[in-house]
């Protein structure tokens, strides 16, 4: 019997996000009712077969043995999954709470993207593996639940950040250069992922997978689509800062939303910093019962705190230094950069006690 | 959006001249998100150099400077504290200044707070309706008392507990709750230093050690892998009982991959047996605060049979013999024999070589290996390990590592254990706890205010004014308001 069911329902849920994806960004283009709803529609779709395929791999891994069996927040595939999931959840929170569906387009990307990566990237496996000892737990499920709640909460304010700054762009500035390199890094990611899987597919047929992520495009082993994938880097980027007086435009259509923006912002990472604070010190919790050392300076709890000592810059600044607006919006996306590099930059770049939720 | 006028009392600060400009530079919340910042991108440095054995940066040095200044740069790196930069003078400087922040600012706001805290709430005026968040004036047709009534039930079943007045013919309601989140913020700072106390606590009185235990046997010392700062202990810690291995047992997976191990240990102090245990992994025995986790195990001298790969220096086949530990064979082709001594588990390579140190994670099983020759006399002896490269025997032309290890049914163990003890873990974890609870008071809660003036304009009328202010989550609180709104305006 394999244990793959799982993978299935993921990848149902992986196509209703980039399904939801497009029409969020039709709705934002067309201003119609209607399209905005079979958004959410198939966002909800998504999260009820994404909730099925972790319910599923719970249950399958229990099938594999009673001593395997554990809740699915343990390598990089689950809890990259689960973090998916729970931006999704958070996001249809949001979505209903506010009433305004103009979010959607800007974190669907966030969540297809984790999606599609841990499905892609050949180095990351997908089976239900047993725990090594340590990793036998409650800290740990604690932990992982939290952390990855917190980041989901960044994750919203990041998409809404980015929101605002669009928004609120007069001119061809600084910010507006930012944000317009936030945006075609994003639309990058998507073409690397894209021609990985493409890579993936044909190497499957010819011999085996690949090694290393960016094989089908800048790390390829041909010259020449090393080059071609520079230059298309370059050409997305020139594109991103070309159109964005456009996608601004598509956006002012909607009413009133700027302080909003601001407002949710703030709120989400009002909610992810106490959250994020949890899982740092349920983490410690951990690290003491398990090697007797609450706090080890390894890369990965020194990412944590680095990100947390932003989102606390973050609330300093806002509410006793006062700043509003594109101030706050830009060091909430870079926040959110420091919580992508805390899970996957460390993971794969860098060494240490967390390696057991690496790659591999 | 403070309504109220608050005149804090002065602040006194230490001295004039430099000493209070210390103190401003302090009391700044401009420095606090400085330093954040800073604190952030010093500690990425951290991670991009290695922390724990600074030879591991020598790669990364070669590839940055090439491989002929590589030592120089690790040299620099080792004495800039760059290789133990969460330890070194301007890293714990940073922290000093966090906390000198930190405490400036507290006593610089504390009187602020406890004037608003202890300030009595006053009857709405037409001047303190100028200022407030939200208000709302109706005419109603009931007489003042009817609807004083009214509002009093609306304000009591919404958690509010009303104080009631009246000036000049009116009546007043007043209230106010979630006092509380005013000290939120306060608790959080002070979670912080605590933590930091209990961090030094630690380092200056706790220590961590590692000792290994064969089944049956126990110890009364443990090896200092970090000592103390303020006690001097030597390179041994006396635990002051004796720990004994009772049993070591091991299982695996279908696999052959280890699912669990555990020891059974027996504490023996003052000659009886005070406490037993069969710890795991995430699971220690604790006595005396002193702390015993397992942390590694391997077979106890002459219970493993390992497979040495034999390679020769100038490059050929690799063959593999097999070795009793404190066996000894012959080296094929040379006059040289092999003893096989200790075997370890757990072997990572530390600043000076190989050091039994590390978890199942990242260690690799190791054992030193003696080169004897025709006569038997000890030649020299090396380091064969199994995940790292081992170290190069000088008198014979092979390279010498370890293939894999067995371990016969019925085979005796050695435990290995990590020894800590941290006096001041149980102020960090207050300090925690403390926090959780500061942020959540700070974030979740908020201070609000509420006002109801009715003024009676003739028997059977009168006119309602509800105000009400709010320190943070204002939307959240015009929701409460309009259902307050809508208790006392309905009919």
């Amino acid at each position: 019997m394999a244990f793959d069911i799982n993978i299935k329902f993921f990848e149902i849920a992986t196509f209703s996000y980039l399904f939801a994806m497009v029409f969020y960004i039709c709705y934002l283009a067309f201003k119609n009712q209607t399209v905005g709803k079979i958004a959410s529609g198939i966002t909800y779709f998504g999260l009820l077969a994404h909730t099925v395929s972790i319910g599923v791999r719970w249950w399958e891994s229990y099938k594999m043995g009673a001593d395997i069996g554990h809740i699915p927040i343990s390598n990089l595939f689950e809890s990259m999954s689960f973090g998916a999931w729970t931006i999704i959840l958070i996001y249809s929170l949001v979505e209903m709470k506010y009433k305004n569906r103009t979010f959607g387009a800007f974190i669907m990307p966030v969540a297809f993207l984790a999606m599609t990566y841990i499905f892609v990237a050949p180095n990351i496996s997908k089976g239900i593996e047993p725990l090594v000892p340590a990793l036998k737990s409650y800290w740990l499920h604690i932990h992982v639940i939290t952390s990855f709640l917190g980041y989901a909460a960044f994750a919203i304010s990041f998409g809404v950040s980015l929101m605002y700054l669009i928004v609120n762009t007069q001119e061809k500035d600084r910010v507006y250069f930012f944000w317009t390199v936030c945006i075609g890094l994003v639309v990058a990611v998507f073409a690397v992922l894209i021609a990985d899987a493409v890579q993936l597919t044909q190497s499957v047929f010819a011999q085996g997978q690949g090694k290393h992520m960016m094989e089908g495009s800048f790390r390829s082993s041909i010259p020449a689509v090393v080059a071609l994938s520079y230059v298309f880097l370059v050409a997305i980027l020139a594109v991103s800062w070309a159109l964005g007086m456009k996608i601004r435009d598509m956006l002012a259509g909607f009413a009133n939303t700027s302080e909003q923006l601001d407002e949710v912002a703030y709120k989400t990472i009002a909610i992810g910093f106490p959250l994020l604070t949890v899982g740092i010190i349920t983490g410690a919790v951990w690290a003491n019962s398990a090697w007797g050392t609450y706090w080890g300076w390894d890369p990965k709890e020194t990412w944590s705190l680095i990100t947390w000592l932003i989102y606390a810059a973050y609330l300093h600044a806002r509410l006793t230094r006062g700043w509003r607006g594109k101030r706050a919006a830009i060091l909430s996306i870079i926040g959110f950069l420091a919580v992508i590099f805390t899970f996957l930059g460390v993971n794969l770049l860098l060494s240490g006690l967390h390696s057991y939720g690496a790659a591999g | 959006m403070e309504e109220q006028k608050v005149t804090p009392k002065q602040v006194q600060k230490p001295g004039g001249g430099p000493l209070a400009a210390v103190w401003d530079f302090f009391a700044s919340v401009k420095l606090t998100v400085i330093l954040l910042i800073v604190l952030a991108l010093v500690s990425v440095i951290g991670t991009v150099i290695d922390q724990t054995e600074p030879a591991k940066n020598l790669q990364m040095l070669a590839g940055m400077f090439g491989p002929a200044n590589a030592q120089g740069a690790l040299e620099f790196l080792v004495k800039s504290g760059l290789t133990n930069m969460y330890h070194s003078w301007w890293f714990v400087g940073l922290l000093s200044m966090l906390s000198a922040n930190i405490f400036v600012c507290t006593i610089e706001r504390l009187p602020r707070t406890i004037a608003i805290v202890t300030i009595r709430q006053e009857p709405l005026t037409d001047e303190s309706l100028k200022s407030v968040n939200m208000k709302d004036e109706k005419r109603m047709k009931a007489d003042a008392s009817s609807v004083k009534e009214k509002a009093k039930a609306a304000l009591k079943s919404m958690g509010y507990n009303p104080k009631e007045a009246e000036v000049d013919g009116e009546i007043h309601l007043y209230a106010e709750k979630g006092k509380l989140t005013r000290w939120g913020v306060y608790v959080v700072h002070a979670s912080i230093l605590v933590v930091f106390v209990g961090a030094l606590i630690g380092s200056f009185w706790g220590y961590k050690a590692y000792v290994q235990i064969m089944e049956g046997q126990s110890v009364d010392a443990a090896q200092l892998t970090n000592k103390p700062l303020l006690r001097n202990l030597g390179d041994e810690v006396p635990l002051g009982f004796q720990v004994r291995c009772d049993k070591f047992e091991l299982e695996t997976y279908a696999s052959g991959m280890p699912s669990g191990y555990y020891s059974t240990l027996t504490v023996i102090d003052g000659g009886k047996e005070v406490a037993h245990k069969r710890i795991r992994v995430n699971d220690p025995l604790d006595h005396k605060s002193i702390r015993f986790f397992q942390s590694s195990y391997g077979p106890a001298p002459g219970n493993a049979i390992l497979i040495l790969g034999i390679s020769p220096k100038q490059g050929g086949e690799e063959k593999f013999i097999e070795v009793r530990q404190g066996g000894t064979v012959p080296l094929e082709g040379t006059p040289y024999f092999l003893n096989v001594g200790q075997v370890f588990a757990n072997v990572v390579m530390g600043p000076e070589g190989p050091v039994v140190e590390g978890n199942e994670y990242e260690g690799s099983s190791g054992a030193n290996v003696v080169i004897l020759d025709k006569d038997k006399n000890v030649v020299e002896t090396i380091a064969a390990l199994q995940r790292f490269p081992s170290q190069e025997p000088k008198s014979v032309p092979f390279n010498i590592h370890i293939g894999d290890y067995k371990v016969g049914p019925g085979a005796k163990y050695y435990t290995g254990l990590q020894v800590t003890y941290d006096p001041g873990v149980w102020v960090v974890w207050i300090g925690c706890i403390l926090m959780v609870l500061g942020i959540l008071i700070a974030f979740f809660t908020s201070h609000k205010r509420v006002w109801i003036r009715i003024k009676p304009t003739d028997k059977s009328a009168s006119t309602v004014t509800i105000a009400g202010s709010v320190n943070k989550n204002k939307y959240s609180f015009e929701a409460d308001f309009k259902k307050l709104v809508e208790k006392v305006e309905s009919h």
